[in-house]
Formats: C-alpha cells, structure tokens, sequence
C-alpha cells in the first residue's frame, strides 16, 4: 500500500518534472526565436541603411565630378585676364585635353576623377563626339549619367571666334 | 532537513539572478557605449564629409565667399595640415580624416568656432590654373600691421556687407595697439618687415598661450612665419617665396595670410604648380593649332612666333614651371609676366589669344 503511494507520487512528481522542463524548452525555443528575429530585423534595416548611403555617396559622387568638369581650367574659355566665361568650353583645348588627362592619368587626374567617362556631344555646327576622360571600373554594376548643356567655342575657323553647342556628359561608375 | 535545502536554494537562487541581471546589464551598457562611439565617428564621418563637398563646390567656384554653421561641432577642434602634397583635415583625437591631394587648401593649424569661412580665388600664372580656397574662422582673427598699398586691398576685399561673411580683421598702428579679444587664434601680418623680426611681444599679447598666437612677415617677396615663445617671436621654418604675378587679387599673397605655416603653404603651392605643368602642355597644343589657323603672312602668324613671342614665352614658361617644382621660382614668375605681355598683345591685334 505505501509501496504503491509512493510509486503514485513519483510518477506525479515525474509528470510535473516533465510538464516543467517542456516549459522551459518552450520559454528557450521562444527566446532564441525573439532573437533570430531581432538579428534579421536588424541585418535588413543595416543593409537598407548601407544601402542607402552608398546611393548618397554616388549621388554626392556625381554632383561633385559634374561641379568640377564644368569649371576645368583645362577646357573652360579664357578671355585674357577677365574671368572665364561660364559653362563654355574652348574647342582647341578640347581636342587636345584628352592627351593630357591619359598621359597623366595615374598620377593626377585620376585623382580628380576617379571612375567616371568625360564625353562632349557637339549638337551644333556639327555633330560630332569627344571622350575626354575615361576610366572604367572593373566589375561596375551601374554607371550614373549626368547631361549638361555648354557652348562651344572655336576660333580655328578663320581666326574669328564661332559658337556651337553640345552636351556634356558625365558617367560615374559605381 | 527540509528547510536547510530550501534556505541554501534560495540563496543560490538570489546569487543567480544577481550574477545573470549583472552580466545582462554589463551586455546592454557595452553594446550602449559602442554605439556612442560608433555614432560619434559616424557623426564625424558625415561631418568631414559634407565639408569635403563644400570644400569642392567653394573651390571650382570663382571669387565665392560662403560660411558654414558649424553646429554642434563647434566646440570640437578642427586641424589642417598638408606634408608631401596632400592636405588632411579632421577632428582632433578622432580617427576620421579627410585627404586631399588635389585642391590647394590654405586654412590655420587648428580651428575652433561656431562659424567656417570659405573663400575663393583663382590663382594666375598668368592663366587661370585653379582657384586657391582661403579658409578662416568667426574667431580667428588677423591683425594688419604695415603701410603697404596691399593692406587696403586686403581690408576691401575681406570686407562684406554680411557679417558673417566678413573676414575678422583689424588695421593697426603697432603691436601694442593689438587686442587679442577672446578669440581662439591671432595672426599678425607684418606687411613691411619691421615689426615682428626681433621684436619683443608686448604684455597683452605675451599672457596668451604660445599657440594662440602667429604672425607672418612680408618682405618683397619672401615670406617668413614667425611663432611666439614666451615673450619673444621665433622664426617657424624656412623662408618661402610667393610665387605671383603683380597686380590686384594675388591669390598666393592672400594664401601666405591665411596659411598655418610655410611648409603647408608651400606643400599647398606644389598642387598648383603640378597643375600648370599639365596646363601648360594643354596650352603648347593648342598653340601648335593656333599656328596652322594662319597663313606665314598673315599678321597675326608674325605676331605669334619671334622673340617674346606667345609661342616662345610659353615654352620657356612651361621649363620654368618645372624648375619651380624643384625650388627656383625667380625663372617662373619672369616667363609668366612675358606670356602675359605677349597674350595682351595678341587680343589688341585681334588675333586668336592662347588664354
């Protein structure tokens, strides 16, 4: 008879043991889940943030190479000692700028322009197209294109200078 | 028995807790202290960053002058400095820093203030080779001794109908006359010479602290930085010679002003030299077109060839510059000065000018 209360009891203890210890693996499974959860949460909101700031950075990228080519020295219209005149390009530098930004593009003037192409579209008199600086990034998954509108300047026809139009466009490589 | 077990269970139940909550509070303190020093950098990151482009849009841009609020961060210490051809700025003690290998950047040591002062202007040598941007500060303030025509320019031209755009400077008589305010820097520019070599430093300006105060010293065209020690000025490195042409807005002249030093104005005039060498081969090719425009008769191909001409000004201007990179300057600002001649000559002939 006690034999058999105690062998009662010991199965009821037992139960409440397992009852127990099913509760804690639940409470556990729960807060390893709650956890898993945060980390994904948070690994997403990081990569939406990084995200983010690289999109600002090649935006940044783009408005500051875009600020520099239009007022380059190296092709800018000079009108002696006055100031320069805005958003033209002088096309007897324009045609030889080029030689100048290759031969001196590890040194120097990859510096100033990183990844990026230079091109001027010549709409009128003629239609023609110069590449004035191009460095391409290897494995670039998108390039950004920036237009701008600039006169073009050229006194090789007969000494008198004469004004065309193009368009200037700038590419930065991501 | 039973009672004994359940005392010792408690306790050990209280010294768990106490040993878990310790370890999850030390957890959360650490991943909060991380993060500030994360948001700090970040925040200093973001900071140069955005100076960075300011920097870039004050630079291409001629003759600006613009300020910048410096917000919350006008209570921490900005530095500048330029070695081997490449300028650093950032916050002193954080590890962020910008470097800059390209635009010449003339800016004080260290700078402290609510407000930045940008200013531009192109530097000529004698065409237009890049813009040279002076920075300053709301509290450091440049003291003018001397009677040199270019006092006057230089109060004019910093001058501003906004006064947070107006550079803060003052015309004096003598050193004593100086009152250093509470501002955070003093420069004292000796236009003629006289007062700074082998002067002592009056009591007023002797109880500041050593780096508070700077003086730069103008002679023709040598220019030499002076530091205070104590109540004695001690010359600061070697002599530099400005590389400029004469007339109004010598861009190289304002930039020996607003320089920390010789050496960084130096390091920054070696930018622009670099540039004009590659201008210059820019400007040989475009003068190699020139001479095909005309006919050998025509007026303008005689103009463009000969003794003093264009064409030969202009290949010794392009030696000169590569002398000058090297330490001889002399050479450089004759043969610009002779360019400049030449070019002038050929626009009142109307003939197309190289710049």
């Amino acid at each position: 008879m006690i034999y058999e209360k105690f062998q009662k009891d010991k199965k009821i203890k037992m139960k409440k043991g397992q009852i127990r210890m099913t509760e804690t693996i639940a409470v556990l499974f729960i807060f390893f889940v709650l956890i898993l959860f945060s980390l994904i949460f948070y690994y997403r909101y990081s990569e939406t943030a990084f995200k983010g700031e690289q999109d600002e950075m090649f935006a940044k990228k783009a408005i500051d190479l875009t600020t520099k080519t239009i007022f380059l020295p190296e092709l800018l219209c000079s009108k002696g000692e006055s100031e320069a005149e805005d958003f033209c390009f002088d096309m007897m530098k324009l045609r030889h700028a080029n030689k100048t930004f290759k031969s001196h593009l590890s040194d120097y003037y990859f510096n100033l322009f990183s990844y990026a192409k230079i091109s001027v579209q010549e709409i009128y008199p003629k239609d023609e197209e110069w590449i004035v600086y191009e460095k391409k990034k290897p494995n670039s998954t998108r390039t950004d294109p920036t237009f701008f509108v600039v006169a073009l300047k050229d006194e090789s026809l007969g000494g008198q200078p004469s004004y065309g139009f193009g368009v200037v466009n700038i590419e930065v490589y991501s | 028995m039973n009672s004994k077990k359940a005392q010792v269970s408690v306790t050990f139940n209280w010294i768990y807790i106490l040993i878990a909550g310790g370890i999850i509070l030390l957890f959360f303190v650490g991943i909060i202290v991380k993060q500030k020093s994360i948001s700090e950098d970040k925040l200093s990151s973001d900071v140069l960053n955005s100076l960075e482009s300011i920097f870039t849009s004050a630079g291409v841009s001629e003759k600006t002058r613009n300020y910048v609020d410096m917000g919350g961060l006008a209570e921490q210490e900005l530095y500048f400095e330029c070695e081997e051809g490449v300028t650093e700025y950032g916050i002193e003690g954080k590890g962020v820093r910008i470097q800059n290998a390209m635009d010449p950047i003339f800016a004080p040591k260290n700078i402290k203030a609510p407000r930045m002062i940008l200013w531009s202007l192109p530097y000529k040598m004698p065409f237009r080779v890049m813009n040279f941007l002076f920075v300053s500060s709301s509290n450091t303030k440049y003291s003018l001794l001397g009677t040199d025509q270019f006092v006057i320019e230089f109060l004019n031209a910093t001058d501003d109908r906004d006064p947070q755009l107006r550079i803060n400077r003052e015309l004096v008589s003598s050193l004593d006359e100086i009152d250093p305010g509470k501002n955070y820097h003093l420069r004292v520019v000796d236009f003629d010479g006289l007062n700074i070599p082998g002067k002592p430093i009056p009591e007023t300006l002797a109880n500041l602290n050593d780096e508070k105060i700077s003086a730069v010293v103008f002679n023709g065209l040598d220019v030499s930085y002076y530091a205070k020690e104590g109540n004695k000025w001690v010359k600061e490195g070697e002599t530099v010679t400005l590389v400029s042409l004469s007339g109004e807005r010598q861009a190289a002249k304002y930039a020996a002003i607003f320089s920390g030093d010789g050496s960084s104005y130096m390091c920054n005039i070696k930018k622009a030299l670099k540039r004009l060498s590659y201008l210059d081969e820019i400007y040989l090719a475009k003068m190699a077109e020139m001479k095909e425009v005309y006919a050998p008769q025509h007026p303008c191909y005689l103009q463009l060839i000969g003794d003093k001409s264009v064409d030969t000004s202009l290949d010794i201007h392009s030696v000169a510059v590569g002398l000058c990179q090297t330490g001889s300057c002399k050479k450089l600002v004759e043969a610009a000065n002779d360019l400049r001649l030449a070019n002038n000559q050929l626009r009142l002939a109307s003939c197309i000018s190289l710049y």
